[in-house]
């Protein structure tokens, strides 16, 4: 007993509950990404977007590349690359590195997606760590150790973590959001003495995020909710205040950006699928309610049609007469106004949305590459169990999202109110950024269906489960540390 | 005995070989009156040698001719033997000139019929067609067929024939427009050799090829230009689409629509509306084409949902009495397996539109033959043709124009329909055709159409109600799990507001404990 004892306080001493969350998630990232058979995510016709301007193409095979399988290897481009940046965006930091290291350790003709992987792999440990060490704070208590399990959990969950071996943007958005958090936390907390390397790696990840996809750009918002806690860290000069401000108007600023370079095509698709699959969506028969708003009835049959077609398609929507007839007379202005008259179509829609809110899984596409002997489309369920349970019993409606918004922010303000009373920090930072989570989670369904409807929901909507992830990783955190209502740190109890 | 046994199981097994063989051979010698090999050098798009490729597969589709189209570089050896009625060299780009021998070789040792189109007419042809070239720079050239005449582009250089023997026909003339006048034969038939020194895809000089192409392979046949509205969609502007027919029915004009249509969303108002005024047409003499969708993400896997795609086309729009008399789609359908036995073959009448964007599934450039197969062409390509009326068209031949957007563009449509001087093609004269599909069959003959065999009027007016959606099944377990949704966001909003006395009460008592 005593030496259980004795081993546990050695083991303390040692080793962080955040170095704990970082192996761990280190070992179960490793065996997902990288060891045989490897997993990842397949195409699903969205790859080109970060390929192409990358330099990389795929290499011509017999078999289908897209849906079933996860494909590793690709071609890199040798001479110019004429084609032009299809879309702006942060990822490119991630791919132009995983190139470089591609061209260092393997190939200057060919690329292996792992080598992506493994830029999205050490980019995000040290994020797991950062988030574990603000939510544990000083403490090696074992609750912190039931912390650090937690965070694994729900952050190194394979629906997450197969993203790493794919095109797609997400992983750069889960990690720029883990150093977010774990950022902001920390510098709450007060523990660091060089707060602006706290500050500099909160505004970078914010601009990273923000600009990694451009339906990012109105999230540029809830950050600068988010931001504002940190006009209260105690001691800021007015230089140093100076540096905030132009912190958040940097955040400000990327969304702008992000929205402003959303090309013409990007902006036709959204607003296409936003009238098929939104506007048309949801209700009896559109015929006469999109005439009644000045638009041919006809285009009621366009419901459930997407832009790029997945195998045939009555008319071509980027045709000349779609985008004089339909596309050229409906603005988002004009979509508002529809879904003002049509209220009960766009709850119903918002239920559509939050229906599958916490699936953070791709079901669209497989998982496994081909030579693993798996069927196509095959889903991998090795450490899954978080998103499984969220998945299945979180309840599917958007009233209840918006209660659950409503309950923390104001469980949240109690802390904030008193810290702000007692002239303390943590609760009052703390607050702001709940306050952003939730902001996320209330506004991001209704500007996805607003600005491309019901199609592709799960990928518009990812930063709505991981937000509410935070939110409950530091909601239990809170209750463990004894920190949900009064901030102030009490005496190591068992440490 | 043993031996004697053997000796004639030997005797018979080598007799038989012997047959199997000489049947083989005859059949690989035998002659297909309906194939024809075409063999191009290079696409030259810049010379818009790909339209020309396109133009002439849905020519010679139209001739009823099987059409195989080879890259010249990837000719086999053998690959033109007795089996095809005849041989095409389609030169598009002299620069590129021909550089497999061996086609060279087959061609020159082949007795079948040879055409010639372009430059390039080496020596042996040039024998064969017992005539001399001449090559002509920089000229602009009249071309006159009959009392018809078109002023044809600049060309830098052609190849023209001279020292034509007697005995040739000939079929049309090319004038120069300088003061020499000189004049030489555009498309001339030797036997069975014949050449155009050009080939255009579109105004009097494709219709003078067209019936030079038809004699050359024996397949003359003198129709009237079905006057057809193409780009038609369920999208369209329906009501525009109903004053043009009212327009062609008070001038006598019959028409033709090539219309695409959906297979979902069929319940909703718009779909009855859209078939309304297609019955309209109907009723008015028009006939329709249902034209093929256009492809997106399709692979050659998706040939049994593309069946199934038409087959849904043509169930939903004949409920609503709207009988297709054929399919309408790019040339390019016609060249892909896939899409040519999942579609087109469903239909006995065809009408082959110019490629516009060009997605294969399954390219096998082995063109298929129908029952008739309309070249269409857009009209507005005979607006510099002069005594239009004396134009005769060799084959099936569709006179298109873009479905109008505007009312402006329609008063247009109506003035460019007057101003063409053609006879045109009545559908109910002209056309006998049928559509298989799933067990279904629709019919148009003596300008009566026939559903599943059985007469049937179009009752323009019918089936506008009901346009409401049916009540969809309930989902099993649907029922519990909004029932489980709205008792948890009750249950929150209870937790909520006990929360939220707790706090204010929580407050009172907290103040309260420094209070004395």
């Amino acid at each position: 007993m005593v030496s259980i004892k004795s081993s546990w306080k050695v083991f303390q001493k040692h080793i962080s509950p955040a170095a704990v969350a970082t192996a761990l998630a280190a070992i179960i990232c490793a065996v997902i990404l990288f060891i045989p058979p490897i997993n990842g995510y397949a195409d699903n016709g969205d790859f080109y977007r970060a390929m192409l301007s990358n330099g990389i193409y795929r290499l011509p095979t017999k078999d289908n590349q897209y849906i079933g399988y996860v494909v590793t290897k690709f071609g890199i481009l040798k001479y110019f690359n004429e084609n032009n940046v299809a879309v702006f965006s942060s990822q490119a930091l991630f791919v132009k590195a995983a190139v470089i290291l591609n061209k260092l350790l393997y190939s200057h003709r060919y690329f292996d997606i792992r080598f992506l992987g493994i830029v999205y792999y050490v980019a995000f440990l040290p994020g797991i760590y950062l988030l574990t060490k603000a939510l544990t704070g000083t403490w090696r208590r074992i609750r912190s150790y039931v912390i650090a399990i937690l965070v694994v959990l729900i952050f190194a969950d394979a629906s997450f973590i197969l993203y790493f071996n794919s095109f797609f943007a997400e992983p750069g958005m889960l990690i720029s959001f883990l150093y977010v958090v774990g950022s902001l936390i920390l510098l709450a907390r007060g523990d660091y003495s060089k707060r602006w390397k706290l500050l500099l790696s909160y505004f970078i990840s914010v601009v990273v995020l923000i600009t990694s996809k451009q339906q990012n750009a109105p999230l540029a918002l809830s950050f600068g909710v988010m931001s504002v806690g940190l006009f209260f860290l105690p001691g800021l000069k007015k230089a140093k205040k100076l540096a905030v401000m132009g912190g958040v108007v940097a955040t400000l600023g990327a969304g702008v950006l992000t929205y402003s370079l959303i090309n013409k095509e990007f902006n036709d698709v959204n607003q296409y699928q936003s009238f098929s699959h939104g506007v048309l969506m949801e209700t009896g028969d559109p015929s006469k309610n999109i005439a009644k708003s000045g638009l041919s009835e006809q285009f009621a049959l366009m419901r459930e049609q997407d832009y790029y077609a997945k195998t045939f398609d009555t008319v071509d929507p980027s045709s000349h007469y779609i985008r004089k007839h339909l596309i050229g007379k409906y603005n988002f202005a004009w979509i508002i106004k529809y879904y003002a008259r049509n209220t009960d179509q766009f709850l119903r829609l918002l239920d559509v949305a939050s229906k599958d809110i916490m699936v953070t899984q791709v079901k669209a596409v497989g998982d496994y590459t081909k030579d693993s002997g798996k069927k196509a489309g095959q889903q991998s369920t090795f450490f899954t169990l978080y998103s499984s349970l969220a998945g299945a019993f979180f309840p599917g409606k958007y009233a209840f999202l918006c209660l659950l918004a409503i309950t923390f922010v104001a469980v949240y303000a109690v802390s904030a109110y008193i810290d702000f009373v007692a002239g303390r920090l943590f609760g009052v930072v703390r607050f702001f950024l709940i306050l952003g989570l939730m902001s996320i989670c209330v506004f991001v369904p209704i500007v996805s269906i607003i600005g491309d409807g019901d199609a592709d929901l799960a990928k518009h909507l990812f930063m709505v489960p991981l937000s509410l992830d935070f939110t409950f990783i530091m909601f239990i955190s809170d209750i463990l540390n004894h920190q949900l209502w009064l901030t102030e740190q009490e005496e190591d109890g068992d440490a | 005995m043993r031996k004697i046994i053997m000796f004639f199981l030997t005797i018979f097994f080598m007799t038989l070989g012997g047959v199997v063989q000489a049947t083989q051979t005859v059949h690989g010698s035998e002659r297909d009156d309906n194939r024809v090999l075409l063999v191009y050098d290079s696409q030259s798009t810049v010379e818009q040698g790909e339209k020309k490729i396109d133009t002439l597969q849905r020519m010679l589709a139209g001739m009823g001719l099987k059409v195989k189209t080879v890259k010249e570089s990837e000719y086999q050896k053998g690959e033109l033997n007795h089996s095809y009625q005849g041989v095409i060299t389609m030169i598009n780009w002299k620069q590129a000139s021909l550089d497999n021998p061996t086609f060279v070789k087959d061609r020159n040792q082949y007795d079948g019929v040879k055409l010639h189109i372009g430059e390039g007419l080496d020596r042996t042809e040039q024998k064969q067609l017992q005539v001399k070239l001449k090559t002509i720079y920089q000229q602009q050239f009249i071309l006159s067929d009959d009392s018809s005449t078109e002023m044809l582009p600049f060309v830098e250089r052609m190849d023209v024939l001279t020292g034509v023997p007697k005995q040739a026909q000939s079929y049309g003339m090319l004038k120069t427009q300088n003061n020499e006048g000189q004049s030489y034969k555009y498309g001339v038939i030797n036997q069975k050799q014949g050449y155009l020194p050009f080939f255009n895809n579109k105004g009097l000089g494709l219709i003078t090829a067209s019936k030079m192409i038809a004699i050359l392979f024996n397949r003359q046949e003198e129709t009237k230009p079905l006057l057809t509205i193409t780009n038609v969609s369920p999208y369209s502007n329906l009501k525009l689409l109903d004053q043009l027919s009212v327009f062609c029915e008070n001038h006598g004009i019959p028409l033709a629509v090539s219309t695409s249509t959906v297979a979902k969303n069929t319940e909703m108002h718009a779909y009855k509306r859209f078939t309304m005024y297609l019955r309209r047409l109907e009723d008015r003499g028009g006939v329709i084409f249902l034209q093929a969708p256009v492809i997106g993400g399709a692979t050659a896997d998706n040939a049994g949902e593309l069946s199934e795609l038409f087959d849904n086309y043509l169930l939903n729009l004949a409920q609503n009495q709207v009988y297709p008399v054929g399919i309408s789609a790019q040339g390019f359908w016609n060249q892909d397996q896939v899409l040519r036995n999942s579609a087109l073959k469903k239909a006995n009448y065809q009408m082959l539109l110019p490629n516009k964007k060009v997605v294969y599934l399954d390219q096998d450039n082995q063109g298929g033959t129908n029952s008739r197969s309309y070249l269409a062409l857009p009209a507005s390509s005979f607006n510099k043709v002069k005594h239009q009326a004396d134009v005769r068209f060799a084959m099936p031949t569709a006179l298109t124009f873009k479905m109008p957007d505007s009312k402006v563009k329609l008063k247009n449509l109506k003035e460019q329909i007057q101003a063409l001087n053609f006879e045109w093609q009545a559908p109910d004269e002209a056309i006998n055709s049928k559509i298989d599909f799933a067990s279904s069959s629709l019919a148009f003959q003596n300008g009566q159409y026939l559903v599943n065999g059985k007469e049937t009027e179009v009752e323009v007016n019918s089936n506008m109600e009901n346009t409401d959606k049916p009540t969809p099944t309930p989902a099993l377990f649907k029922g519990f799990f909004r029932v489980e949704g709205q008792i948890i966001t009750v249950f929150f909003a209870i937790i909520f507001t006990v929360l939220i006395i707790f706090i204010a009460f929580g407050r009172k008592i907290y103040k309260n404990m420094f209070k004395r």
